[in-house]
């Protein structure tokens, strides 16, 4: 079974509000210099469940991602946990800010790399908090997608069953392959690398794909610092006893 | 004149404020000069669902997804794709649902269409924008709908237009569906069935809970008090609470009468799930947690403790 997994590099979801800000024009996110940047967690999800599948019915994993230089840390973090090729899409640093771009670079870097039997990603990146681009490109190749799943399984050749969380159910889906499926951490726990895979990883060629170019013009997007945090006149139960504290928490609570 | 077309699903999951909230959005669309016209997709269970809606819309048809098609995830965009692509609409705009963040981008995809998952502001100003929260809700995202966008509405509930009208008359079924085909739905193993869209009481917990044995306290204490069961996303993490109660940037916005955090330390992006709440109660053992600076009562100490003692006062009344 042939999968590809789609990874994106975020800035650290931790990040220090004081580390976030506009610029000037407002037309784009300034970062810290000492910001950190991470992979997305959702896709250590989908990596994971992309090398188990391969664990258990053999093929090749891809992991791919459509950034500048700086994101090939995190392919090769993929490449740790298993992965066989990595691929960038190369993109400028800018290219999310064009969702359209994006995920026309990205289904036209699949189509060269070759439409696989199941393309992987994570439910939505703690960005943008979206859930866009996945979609965007299943459509662009003609796929079905679902997301965000608690669990998938091989039903048989073609064919996965994956579960999908609902509002008040877990609902199952026969899906014929290829499909794009975005997943949830309730999914897997994702491996640490082996010693092994790490050294794998560090030899493994970066593969460059140039991306695909697209006439959509980005839409007029403005960024601002939100208003204010609450203001709380707090009221602090410290050194009292458990029952002064229960009664300020009932009180509360009105109970 | 370029439409605004605002779809209504209906389930027994549907709340009347969503449905006035469509209402509420359609105004603003009329004017910024948009024509507002409802689609209505009515899902297997629709017996509890609202039955009017807001007398703002300039047309309104109702279509009936085919059997078996669940929450409307997997087709909901096809469906709807061959009834807006004769109306080129200038902007499609849904309530924000797990459902709708699967078929909202897919159908923005088949339209050539931008997409907004968790819109909080659709505002008239010079143009027509929409906002959304990003970067765990620290920043404010303006779009401006000049071109073809689906908008997903995750804000407050709006005042609502208060004169409503009688939902259009059904239509036959859709035939069968392609695409993914639904076998299963399993109810999820929820946690006191409250939800928490609308509760009046929240109690939340966080990793200062402990463990998944310990979470049972959580819920326990919920219970005793009528309160939704709501978590962090170190809690979900964990795996001791389905993510369906994550509350935060990433997981429900709610606006409770009383949020009560357990063992959360207040990182910002579950603090912009609760924004809305009028009351915070956090109890932790770490007095310098920043969820104690947006607290209205903060009580520092070990949180078994507190409801146990909080279980014998209610034992006693």
């Amino acid at each position: 079974m042939n999968i590809l997994v789609l990874i994106k590099k975020v800035a650290d979801p931790n990040l220090p509000s004081q580390f976030v800000s506009v610029a000037a024009d407002g037309r784009s996110i300034e970062l810290h210099s000492a910001a950190q940047f991470t992979i997305n967690q959702y896709d250590l999800n989908a990596v994971e469940a992309a090398i188990a599948l391969k664990e258990a019915r053999g093929g090749t994993v891809i992991v791919m991602t459509a950034d500048d230089a700086s994101a090939d840390t995190y392919l090769r973090r993929a490449v740790s946990m298993g992965a066989d090729r990595a691929v960038r899409v190369d993109s400028a640093a800018g290219a999310y800010r064009d969702p359209e771009a994006l995920a026309t670079a990205i289904a036209g870097a699949i189509r060269e790399v070759g439409i696989p039997d199941l393309i992987l990603a994570g439910r939505q990146a703690s960005d943008t908090d979206a859930g866009h681009i996945p979609h965007a490109v299943a459509v662009k190749l003609g796929l079905a997608s679902l997301s965000p799943l608690v669990s998938l399984e091989v039903a048989r050749d073609g064919v996965v069953v994956a579960g999908r969380l609902s509002d008040n159910s877990i609902d199952e889906y026969e899906v014929d392959l290829p499909a794009v499926l975005c997943v949830s951490n309730e999914l897997n726990k994702p491996r640490m690398p082996s010693l092994k895979g790490v050294m794998q990883s560090k030899k493994l060629p970066i593969e460059t794909v140039a991306a695909a170019v697209s006439d959509s013009k980005p839409f007029d997007v403005t960024y601002a610092k939100k208003d204010g945090t609450r203001q709380a006149n707090t009221v602090t139960y410290d050194k009292c006893s458990d029952d002064e504290k229960a009664a300020a928490l009932l009180a509360a609570l009105g109970v | 004149m370029a439409q605004a077309v605002f779809i209504c699903v209906r389930s027994n999951d549907l709340r009347p404020e969503d449905v006035s909230n469509l209402g509420a959005l359609a105004v603003t669309a009329r004017e910024a000069g948009l024509t507002p016209t409802l689609v209505v997709v009515d899902l297997e269970d629709t017996d509890k669902a609202p039955e009017s809606v807001p007398d703002v819309f300039d047309s309104a048809i109702r279509v009936a997804a085919p059997n078996g098609a669940g929450d409307g995830a997997g087709m909901i965009d096809a469906l709807l794709a061959s009834l807006l692509e004769e109306r080129s609409p200038a902007l499609v705009v849904a309530t924000t649902t797990l459902a709708s963040r699967n078929w909202g981008p897919r159908l923005a995809g088949r339209l050539s269409a931008g997409f907004a998952g968790a819109v909080d502001r659709l505002t008239n100003d010079g143009g027509l924008f929409v906002s959304e929260p990003v970067m765990g809700a620290m920043l404010h995202k303006k779009v401006k709908i000049d071109r073809p966008f689906v908008a997903l509405y995750a804000g407050e509930d709006l005042a609502s237009p208060s004169a409503t009208t009688e939902l259009p008359a059904a239509t036959d079924p859709q035939l069968a569906s392609t695409g993914p085909r639904l076998t299963k739905r399993v109810a999820l193993p929820d946690t006191g069935g409250l939800p928490l869209k609308g509760a009046a009481r929240i109690v939340s917990g966080g990793l200062g809970v402990g463990s998944a044995e310990n979470w049972a306290r959580i819920e326990e204490f919920a219970s005793r008090v009528s309160a939704a069961v709501g978590a962090s996303r170190a809690a979900v993490d964990m795996g001791w609470v389905p993510s369906s109660r994550q509350v935060g940037f990433s997981g429900q916005k709610v606006s409770p009468d009383v949020y009560v955090a357990i063992g959360i330390s207040g990182a910002v992006h579950h603090l912009a799930g609760i924004t809305g709440a009028r009351k915070v109660v956090a109890i932790n053992k770490d007095p310098e947690a920043p969820i104690f600076q947006i607290a209205e009562v903060a009580i520092i100490g070990d949180y078994q403790a507190v409801l146990e003692a909080a279980h014998r006062k209610l034992d006693q009344a």
